[in-house]
């Protein structure tokens, strides 16, 4: 078993092949050797970590991305934004932990939920004009009139959705 | 009107009350009185007018503050938003599912083209840059040059740009028609010329075209060479009356062709064969020969229906029939020749599906049996479906694969089959071997007449798992045998 410890200071113990679904974990675990020391973990809070090993506990034993997969992958092959069913549902969250997830995700180096974690804003994001995105992020217009003009101009040729 | 005591605006008080009572009929002397109360009024509605100046100004100034806090307010939300936490390598991640497809760069028409890359970047000023700083999302378009329009040059040269350095993914149409002035017209307009001079970046090209001048782009004196370019796919070259020559610019790199509802491919065109790890063919190519001077290869795709995309791979072998045409037609025989021409050493799947409206095809027999004998030794997985095979067939073929993992028959199967596959005591004498010890997964579809009893004691006779009622495992406690067969895919079946 791992001792993990969180930025709140909550302890979660996890079963090791678990753990090292995390290739920071895996390879904090593989420096330390055997030893019962808790991990911490500054960067992600006791709920996120929670719903962390609730994934990972989810997908143990299935086999782990290579390391250069990125690299290796076919770039010709379209990308899926497709999520399996159980996926969905464990990432059906308000926006607030989705994008702690991601931030976990990316840290902890989970490289499945991370994908999980992008597909699902990649899909809310599908289909909608810049100003159904803005309004959907909280993010504000900070163009100036020159700039959308510009950006008007580039689009000019092409239906903007 | 300010108030002389607390110096804040106060409501002014009318001079004139106007009563509740009817008015009073005019007498000659109240005239004093009625020009008094006139010019009184007057005065008042000045007072009125002045004070509701006064309110609008006032609420003027309010809806300014308001608007000025809500912008504010707007800006400090926006930075406490949860997606300003995520870092710009991961928004480039999501921006990659966004923007994987090839944009269109075409001119207005019916279908007007949804750009992703260029939606999100009219979201704000961060989207922007994060996408101007990904160059490889601006290197997948399409353009097409047609009598029915062409490319808009301003958006290609947008891409070609912002793109800067990165390999280009690109798929071009170029139909002339057949007419040497629209064929002048489509190789100087502007975009075909941009997309030419950056040949040295195309990574994958996939040309659309009909006939042979239709791949004027990969040679001189558009292109000299491709240098980077890996994947090369010519779609829709039909037409039977001309050759078509492949003496393409160098493509030093190229070791994936795909020729896709291409008429003519002859061994003896000079394309770099030797190179070639993956090539797509029409099963009516002369696909021995092909596969003979791609000494390289690593995946064949054959079309065997020239309707329907095939994939056959190397070492994986899929013959796929969707020709819902006469099964014993020359599709089938088409596949039969290639059996018995082709042989892969390497062979580790063989799937044999037919997707046709006929319930068999009838290419098997002795010609598989012999192809399975040449390539056996490496066999895997093995999928026959809705092929017309003969248990006595199958059996033998089984007993040609060593030790296949995964075997799918989707035919109708007899109980004699069943029993063959049953691990009886007497099979565990090494004289009569199990069939198939390190089955993982079987797909079967069974007859009507089918044994049941049969079909049941052979799941369990191949499961070695101690602690399950022989008796409780029938058919009708399906799901329970499905978790007998823990280690593979689970059992499927399928009654005729």
């Amino acid at each position: 078993m791992v001792t993990l410890v969180t930025s709140d200071n909550e302890k979660f113990t996890a079963d090791k092949e678990v753990a090292e679904r995390s290739v920071l974990i895996k390879n904090m675990l593989e420096d330390v050797g055997e030893s019962d020391q808790p991990i911490p973990l500054p960067n992600v809070s006791s709920s996120v970590l929670k719903k962390v090993l609730e994934y990972c506990e989810h997908h143990r034993g299935e086999p782990l991305p290579a390391a250069d997969a990125d690299t290796t992958q076919d770039d010709t092959r379209k990308r899926t934004t497709d999520i399996s069913e159980w996926d969905q549902k464990f990432i059906t969250v308000d926006q607030e932990m989705l994008f702690e997830i991601i931030l976990a995700a990316n840290y902890l180096d989970i490289k499945s939920l991370l994908d999980v974690g992008c597909k699902t804003v990649a899909n809310m994001i599908k289909g909608k004009t810049p100003e159904e995105i803005r309004k959907l992020f909280n993010i504000v217009n900070d163009f100036t009139p020159e700039e959308e003009a510009q950006i008007k101009k580039e689009n000019e040729w092409a239906e903007d959705r | 009107m300010r108030c002389d005591d607390c110096e804040r605006f106060a409501s002014f008080r009318p001079k004139v009350s106007i009563p509740s009572s009817t008015l009073e009929v005019p007498r000659l002397h109240q005239f004093p009185k009625a020009q008094q109360l006139v010019l009184d009024g007057d005065a008042d509605l000045e007072c009125y007018a002045a004070e509701i100046r006064r309110l609008q100004s006032k609420i003027l100034l309010i809806e300014q503050k308001r608007s000025r806090l809500n912008g504010y307010l707007e800006h400090y939300r926006s930075l406490a938003a949860p997606l300003w936490k995520i870092p710009d390598e991961v928004l480039g991640l999501i921006f990659g599912y966004l923007c994987d497809g090839h944009a269109k760069l075409q001119k207005i028409g019916i279908d007007k083209p949804s750009i992703p890359v260029l939606r999100l970047s009219a979201v704000c000023s961060h989207w922007q840059s994060v996408l101007h700083s990904t160059p490889s999302l601006w290197s997948n378009f399409v353009v097409s040059f047609t009598a029915g329009g062409m490319p808009a040059f301003d958006a290609v040269k947008l891409f070609l740009e912002r793109s800067k350095d990165v390999k280009l993914r690109v798929k071009v149409t170029f139909d002339h028609r057949g007419s040497s002035l629209r064929l002048q017209k489509m190789t100087s307009h502007p975009a075909f010329l941009a997309l030419a001079s950056q040949a040295h970046r195309w990574e994958t090209l996939h040309l659309f075209g009909k006939r042979p001048e239709d791949m004027c782009i990969l040679r001189p004196p558009f292109i000299s060479s491709c240098p980077e370019l890996r994947e090369l796919r010519l779609s829709h070259f039909r037409k039977r009356e001309n050759v078509v020559a492949l003496d393409f610019a160098p493509m030093p790199k190229l070791t994936c062709f795909l020729a896709e509802y291409f008429h003519a491919l002859d061994p003896a065109q000079s394309l770099p064969w030797h190179q070639l790890n993956v090539l797509k063919v029409n099963a009516k190519h002369d696909v021995p020969r092909l596969v003979e001077l791609c000494e390289n290869l690593r995946e064949l795709i054959v079309d065997i229906d020239p309707r329907r995309m095939v994939r056959t791979y190397l070492p994986i072998l899929h013959l796929l029939f969707s020709n819902p045409s006469n099964p014993a037609g020359p599709e089938a025989d088409v596949v039969q020749k290639l059996l018995d021409a082709l042989s892969f050493p390497s062979l580790t799947e063989l799937d044999l599906s037919n997707f046709t409206d006929n319930d068999v095809i009838s290419c098997t027999g002795s010609i598989l049996v012999a192809f399975i004998e040449k390539c056996s030794s490496t066999l895997e997985y093995l999928t026959l479906e809705n092929i017309c095979v003969s248990d006595t067939d199958l059996l033998t073929i089984l007993h040609k694969i060593p030790d296949p993992s995964s075997t799918k028959v989707a035919c109708p199967l007899s109980t004699t089959f069943i029993e063959n596959l049953s691990v009886l005591p007497q099979s565990t004498n090494p004289d009569s071997p199990i069939l198939l010890p390190n089955l993982l997964g079987l797909y079967l579809t069974i007859r009507k007449e089918f044994d049941e009893t049969g079909f049941t004691d052979m799941i369990i006779s191949r499961s070695c798992i101690s602690d399950i009622d022989k008796g409780a495992c029938d058919l009708g406690s399906f799901e329970k045998l499905k978790l007998i067969v823990t280690a593979g895919e689970p059992v499927s079946i399928r009654k005729d």
